[in-house]
Formats: structure tokens, C-alpha cells, sequence
């Protein structure tokens, strides 16, 4: 158990070992939402509660979308309210980037999340008001490309995170270099909602946010990976052929 | 703190609600402390283990004896905290001194705090997975075979995980001592 632990670490580890407070009411909590539960009045346990989740060890795997919140392929969720107004979310994914092209394609329609300002519902999820939030949206644009130039040209995609409190926010990931400063989001002032288009070419793509400079943040509604060298966790893009 | 007697866990498992009680009040803390560790705060922590037994309760059926039960909760434990980290991430992990509630009844020392709200920081700048493997093992005590099956990881990758987190946190902590 003691593995490589030397005076500093027992100390750290000491320090840590300290166990919290206990509310006094916690496992009456416990019971209370067990019952509401049973009764259906909050959500059960889930199937997979038991399996592990996250943290893939092939550095290199794909996250699943968890099922609950899993939309139909290529279908826009209502993300509900926000603060400003009322979105539609896509979730990024393999078919859904499939739909994004053959759509463009065969109709040649531009596909693009939309992002009204005004109209919005005042019941919003507290989850809502105060989580950040992000996503990765391919906007496809069409041009007067050979056949072939025009499945392997670059997608126009738009990264939007809410980030009500940031002062900046920039996007890094390997179609920049992960060079924070070359890709700024801009802040809608009505909506406090950041974001940015990039042409990004088709493939599997990585990235995250930073935040006022220094807060790497991830896209909640993004698969996740971790960085083979390092173990940073990062956000997948996956942009389909045209 | 030793696991807990095995027939508690059958009778909450056959539904006995005392008996599920009791295993909430034997893990509470642990998990707790966990999950603070994880999340950074108190109050994410306090979800994340209130959801964990809510969730253990509607999975105890699932549950399999030959496992062992401390290793099945964690697991779901690092679930819900790993589920979090979305939203954590998006705060400053930085646990301010007065966030953990602390049950050793010493007076206040400068110096403690001081300390420990360096640890705290430096466990916080670790990356998530070494962070859940430094404290699956050195805090909560657990052997790699059983961390593996908590987190999904290879025996090998959490010994590189946990070596790494040792390493950091005895880098950044060492400098502290010396500044």
C-alpha cells in the first residue's frame, strides 16, 4: 500500500485522510429521494449506474453520448430556455455528421444551429441558468467545388460555449496548434453565449475552451479523450465527408 | 475502517430499509471525502454522494456478493463524480478553506490552513484521472486489481497514474515547504 511514500507524502496523505462532517440529515436525504424514487416523483437509478463511465483507457476511444440524453440521429434537441432566448442543440456525432453531409449534399441547404435572441421561457432548469455550456455545431457551406475538392474541403463549424462569468474565452485545439490566443469566442451581450466559426477539414478533430486565460473546459455535450502524452481531457469533433 | 459485515449489505439488498440506512451511515463520510476531493466543493460533493446512494439503492439487485462491496460503491461513486466534473470543470476546483467541513475539533492554526489549502490546490491542478487514482489508492486504501475495476483502467495505467500524482504533488508541495 505504501507503494513509493516518503515524509512529505504521508503528510499529504494524512491531511487528506481527514474525514468531512457529515450532515446530520444526509441519510435522511438519502431516504427521502429513495422514496420519491420508488414513488416516481425522481429519477431512479439508471441501467448502467454500475458501469464505468468516462476515463477511457484506450487513449484514443471514443465517449458515448449517455443514452437518456441521446436525441434521435440528426435531429435538433430543444436545449430549453436560456437566459437570452431559446436554442436548438445538436449533439455531435458520427451518423449525425453523416446526416450534416448527405443533407448538404443532396439539398445543398446551409445547416446551422440556431441561436434566436428573444422568446425565451422563464422555467428554467437552475442546471440550465448555472451550468456552463457548450457545443460543437458543423456548419456546411456550399461552393462551386469539383466533386472531391468539394467533400474534402473544410466545414465551417461553430463552437458556442455559455460562459455567463467569462471575461474571455478562446478556442485551442489541433486545428489551431492549440494556440489560445488565434481563436477567440465572441460574447453576445443579450445572451452572454460565446462563440466562433472555424472551417474545420473532415476528421476526427480535438479541442476545448479556455477560459479567462487559464480554466481548460471541456464541451459538456462533446465526447471526451484524453490527451495520450499528457492526460488532458479533451473534446472530440468528429466532421464528416460532404 | 474495515468493510462493513456483509450481511447488512444482503438485507438491504432483500430490501430492508434499516439495513440500508445503516450502510449509508457506515460510507457517507468516505464517500464524501471523496467526492470533495474530486469536485473541488462541498456542495457538488454532497450531490454526487446523495445521487451515489440513491443510485446504489436502485441497483443493489445488480449488485454481485463476489464483489466486493466497497469497490461496487466507489464505482459508482466515481460515476457520479466523473458525470459532475462537466460542470465542476467549469469552476475553479481551488477548495477555499471553510468549503470542507472538518470534524477534528483543533483550533484554528495559520499555518494548518495555509497547508492544507495547498494541498487542496495542488490535488486540484491534477488531471482528473490521476487525481480519482491517487485517492482510489492512497486515501481510500484500495489494491490496483480493484481500482481497476472502478475506474476501467489497466493495473499498469494507474500505477503510472498514481506514480505521476505522487510525483506532482511532492514537486508542488516540496516548493511550498521551501518558499
Amino acid at each position: 500500500m505504501r507503494d513509493d511514500r516518503d515524509e512529505l507524502l504521508d503528510r499529504i496523505v494524512g491531511e487528506l485522510k481527514v474525514l468531512p462532517a457529515v450532515p446530520a440529515d444526509a441519510t435522511a436525504r438519502v431516504l427521502a429521494r429513495v422514496d420519491a424514487a420508488r414513488r416516481g416523483q425522481a429519477p431512479a437509478a439508471e441501467a448502467d449506474d454500475d458501469d464505468v463511465i468516462f476515463f477511457p483507457t484506450a487513449t484514443d476511444e471514443m465517449q458515448t453520448v449517455p443514452a437518456a440524453s441521446r436525441p434521435p440521429s440528426g435531429t435538433p434537441v430543444d436545449a430549453g430556455a436560456g437566459r437570452g432566448g431559446w436554442r436548438r442543440r445538436f449533439v455531435v456525432s458520427i451518423p449525425v455528421a453523416i446526416g450534416y453531409a448527405l443533407a448538404a449534399t443532396v439539398a445543398g441547404f446551409l445547416i446551422r444551429g440556431a441561436m434566436p435572441r428573444s422568446g425565451g421561457d422563464a422555467t428554467v432548469a437552475k442546471e440550465q441558468q448555472t451550468q456552463t455550456d457548450a457545443r460543437a455545431v458543423p456548419v456546411t457551406a456550399v461552393s462551386g467545388l469539383t466533386p472531391r475538392e468539394y467533400q474534402e474541403a473544410p466545414v465551417a463549424v461553430q463552437f458556442v460555449l455559455d460562459a455567463q462569468r467569462a471575461k474571455r474565452v478562446a478556442l485551442v485545439g489541433d486545428f489551431n496548434a492549440w494556440a489560445a490566443d488565434s481563436m477567440p469566442l465572441v460574447r453576445d451581450s443579450a445572451t452572454g453565449v460565446w462563440s466562433t466559426v472555424v472551417n474545420v477539414t473532415p476528421g476526427r478533430h480535438v479541442y476545448a475552451f479556455v477560459v479567462d486565460g487559464e480554466v481548460w473546459t471541456l464541451d459538456p455535450r462533446a465526447p471526451k479523450t484524453k490527451d495520450a502524452d499528457y492526460g488532458t481531457e479533451q473534446s472530440v469533433l468528429i466532421v464528416g465527408l460532404r | 475502517m474495515s468493510a462493513i459485515d456483509m450481511s447488512i449489505v444482503q438485507r438491504a439488498k432483500r430490501g430492508d430499509k434499516t439495513a440500508f440506512a445503516a450502510l449509508v451511515d457506515y460510507y457517507y463520510a468516505r464517500c464524501l471525502r471523496f467526492a470533495v476531493h474530486m469536485l473541488g466543493n462541498s456542495q457538488d460533493a454532497e450531490e454526487a454522494v446523495q445521487d451515489t446512494f440513491v443510485r446504489v439503492h436502485g441497483a443493489l439487485h445488480r449488485y454481485d456478493e463476489f464483489d466486493r462491496f466497497e469497490s461496487w460503491l466507489f464505482r459508482i461513486l466515481a460515476n457520479r463524480c466523473r458525470t459532475m466534473m462537466g460542470r465542476e470543470s467549469r469552476r475553479s476546483r481551488v477548495l477555499v478553506y471553510g468549503d470542507l467541513p472538518h470534524d477534528r475539533g483543533t483550533p484554528p492554526d495559520v499555518d494548518a490552513i495555509a497547508w492544507r489549502e495547498e494541498i487542496q490546490t495542488a490535488l486540484a491542478a491534477l488531471p482528473a484521472a490521476q487525481r480519482e487514482a491517487f485517492l482510489l489508492r492512497h486515501i481510500e486504501g484500495l489494491e490496483y486489481e480493484e481500482m481497476g475495476r472502478i475506474t476501467g483502467a489497466g493495473v499498469s495505467a494507474l500505477k503510472m497514474r498514481v506514480k505521476r500524482a505522487c510525483e506532482f504533488l511532492r514537486l508542488r508541495l516540496a516548493e511550498v515547504e521551501r518558499a
